[in-house]
């Protein structure tokens, strides 16, 4: 609790900061320019599995099991953005998911951005706060949610449930339209922060498919818990260690989209606190997106990487486990409509300790939606999506390794 | 593309007709004398066509002169529009000299730069109609973008020349006023390959010519499909 507290402190001064600047400096402030903008999601949904939802601690993948077969909220969501300088914007996302968890709305983003205005071909931009690193191609709404079904992939699930980095991030592009040439070349790194049990859900539970992002301050609970265990907290500060993100994209004509990401924590996995374990998470993420016409899109992505906890005298941890998943997503849109169809694939190995605990995981999801966006404030959803795969550890709980995962929902969605 | 009408000059004031007829009669034998220039005028046709022989509309084309005398410049006003996060028009052709004006027509603010050595500045992040035009006084491409949206590049493309204008929907741009004499066209297109962006051709027009000329891409236009989905905020 002293790091989450810390974390507080640190959220704390952030806004302490900006309401003294704009107190001592209100000319610099650019007023009537902040935008609030939400979006309520309310979802039907019928599951058939054998498994208890990972969001009530159970093993499935599934954001919902049988027992939320119903109207159920998919999500509240606020989000705030606005500039504090003519260069200086900020942004703050809140979200609700009304499952319980330990804060009623939470923040799952807050930073503020800068950006200096460009006096060559290369463009700055730095972030500082609670921000996701540039990972995801799918995820490119409003609330980082996916554009082409209601959940992403099983890579971009993960991200949006274990991963937030808490730092600075500084990305430079070199413009080519003022160099006659076809492409922007990027390149991005971040340094962060309280992010030090990612890992363990991954290890434990496997990748799943859902859009329930983790909030700041919110918890999920572990899987396979024993009794006096509490949930994960996944952004605390354990090892004192700050990770880093390294990066590039390339961008055709504003359109086709080339990006590679190198992710290390840095975590200490000899390390604890009292709730949760460091994990040393390190990943390599490839991924495209072909914008092939106005209304084909193309999405590939792929990532790879281990993570390891407890003591070991390389450092690597007493428990690893590698895992990669890949996904591809085509997706049609006509008018107001918009289908999309993707295939993900999902592995975990364990690759030392396996005897203690066996993180083996080998399934694979198809999920296909159909969005509507029937005018600027509504729109309509059904996404149908079917995991077949097995977990290992589910034989621990005395289920069946193997399992198929079927869910079905159709969204209702009033933005504003 | 339209080019916007030219700024209303002063007009001269006479208390009584004589002043007016005085002046009927000037402009009457200025025009009587130009009259043998004016039909003096050559015709010309430039196409421009893709390596496949498809049009490619919106291309700049301009028509330099080689020791041909050009009218003076005189001062106009153009105007470049901001519509759902992108420069409309994405290409924008002016004679130096001209001020552009850039509102914004979208609900969310733009900040709009350049860098360009044909003209640096910038604009304060505003809605609706900014504060002042921005006068380009130098030849040269000029490249637009906006400091919030990384996604929208537009194009002012300034020429000393007081003959050009941009291909239409058949790739054509017709001027029927060409004084005689030696021209140099040139042709640009921010989507042409980068080894193409910028091509001519020498011209020479005689007296009542009418002439046509033609350029045909070696290379495909490189265009990525603009995808408008209003939901991108992208990450």
């Amino acid at each position: 609790m002293r790091h989450h507290a810390r974390f507080s402190t640190l959220l704390a001064s952030v806004v302490a900061l900006v309401t003294a600047f704009v107190v001592a400096y209100p000319q610099l402030v650019v007023a009537q320019e902040y935008e609030l903008q939400g979006q309520l999601d309310l979802r039907s949904v019928a599951v058939d599995s054998p498994l208890t939802s990972f969001a009530r601690g159970g093993m499935g993948l599934l954001r919902f099991d049988e027992e939320h077969d119903g109207l159920q909220l998919g999500r509240l969501l606020l989000d705030f953005s606005g500039p504090v300088t003519e260069t200086v914007r900020a942004q703050v996302t809140a979200s609700a998911t009304a499952d319980g968890d330990q804060n009623p709305i939470d923040f799952t983003e807050a930073f503020l951005e800068w950006r200096p205005y460009p006096d060559s071909q290369w463009r700055w931009r730095s972030r500082i706060g609670a921000f996701y690193p540039p990972i995801s191609l799918e995820n490119r709404a409003i609330g980082w949610q996916s554009l082409y079904s209601l959940s992403p992939s099983a890579i971009n699930t993960w991200i949006g449930e274990e991963m937030r980095a808490m730092g600075v991030e500084v990305a430079a592009t070199d413009t080519g339209a003022s160099s006659g040439r076809a492409f922007d070349l990027t390149f991005i790194g971040g340094v962060y922060g309280w992010n030090d049990p990612m890992g363990v859900l991954i290890f434990q539970r496997g990748w799943a498919i859902n859009d329930r992002q983790t909030t700041l301050f919110g918890a999920l609970p572990r899987p396979l818990a024993r009794a006096g265990e509490r949930d994960i907290e996944f952004f605390h500060e354990i090892d004192d260690r700050p990770g880093y993100y390294a990066g590039a994209e390339m961008k055709w004509q504003q359109g086709h989209t080339l990006r590679y990401m190198h992710y290390d924590n840095r975590g200490d996995p000899s390390r604890s606190n009292d709730r949760d374990d460091s994990w040393l998470t390190r990943f390599d993420s490839i991924g495209a997106r072909l914008e092939l016409s106005e209304h084909w899109t193309l999405i590939a992505q792929g990532l790879y990487g281990d993570t390891g906890v407890g003591n070991s005298s390389d450092g690597r941890g007493a428990l690893i486990a590698d895992y990669w998943s890949y996904f591809t997503l085509g997706s049609y849109r006509t008018g107001p409509h918009r289908l999309s169809l993707r295939y993900d694939r999902m592995s975990v190995e364990s690759v030392r300790g396996a005897r203690f605990f066996d993180s083996r995981q080998n399934a694979k999801a198809w999920t296909a939606a159909w969005m509507f966006d029937w005018n600027d404030h509504w729109q309509a959803a059904v996404e149908a999506l079917r995991i077949d795969g097995t977990v290992g550890e589910r034989a621990r709980a005395g289920l069946s390794p193997a399992a198929v995962e079927e869910q079905l929902q159709v969204a209702l969605r009033y933005s504003f | 593309m339209v080019i916007c009408p030219i700024v209303t000059r002063p007009t001269v004031t006479c208390p009584v007709g004589i002043c007016r007829v005085a002046i009927c009669l000037i402009v009457t034998c200025v025009m009587a004398a130009m009259t043998p220039a004016a039909t003096r005028a050559a015709t010309l046709t430039v196409s421009v066509l893709d390596p496949h022989g498809q049009a490619v509309p919106g291309t700049v084309v301009v028509a330099v002169p080689q020791h041909v005398a050009a009218p003076a410049s005189r001062a106009a006003s153009a105007v470049m529009d901001q519509l759902n996060k992108a420069f409309v028009p994405e290409v924008l052709v002016i004679r130096s000299g001209t001020s552009v004006v850039f509102p914004n027509s979208d609900a969310v603010s733009h900040q709009v730069y350049s860098f360009s050595p044909a003209k640096r500045f910038e604009l304060p992040l505003y809605r609706g109609q900014p504060n002042a035009p921005i006068l380009f006084d130098q030849p040269g491409v000029v490249v637009l973008g906006c400091n919030i949206h990384d996604t929208m590049t537009g194009y002012i493309y300034v020429t000393d020349s007081p003959w050009f204008g941009t291909a239409d929907e058949k790739g054509q741009w017709h001027v029927a006023s060409l004084p005689a004499g030696d021209y140099r066209i040139t042709i640009w297109n921010p989507h042409f390959a980068r080894e193409e962006q910028s091509v001519e051709q020498s011209l020479s027009l005689g007296a009542e010519q009418t002439a046509a000329i033609r350029f045909q891409l070696r290379q495909t236009i490189r265009r990525a499909p603009k995808t408008a989905d209003a939901r991108i905020r992208d990450y």
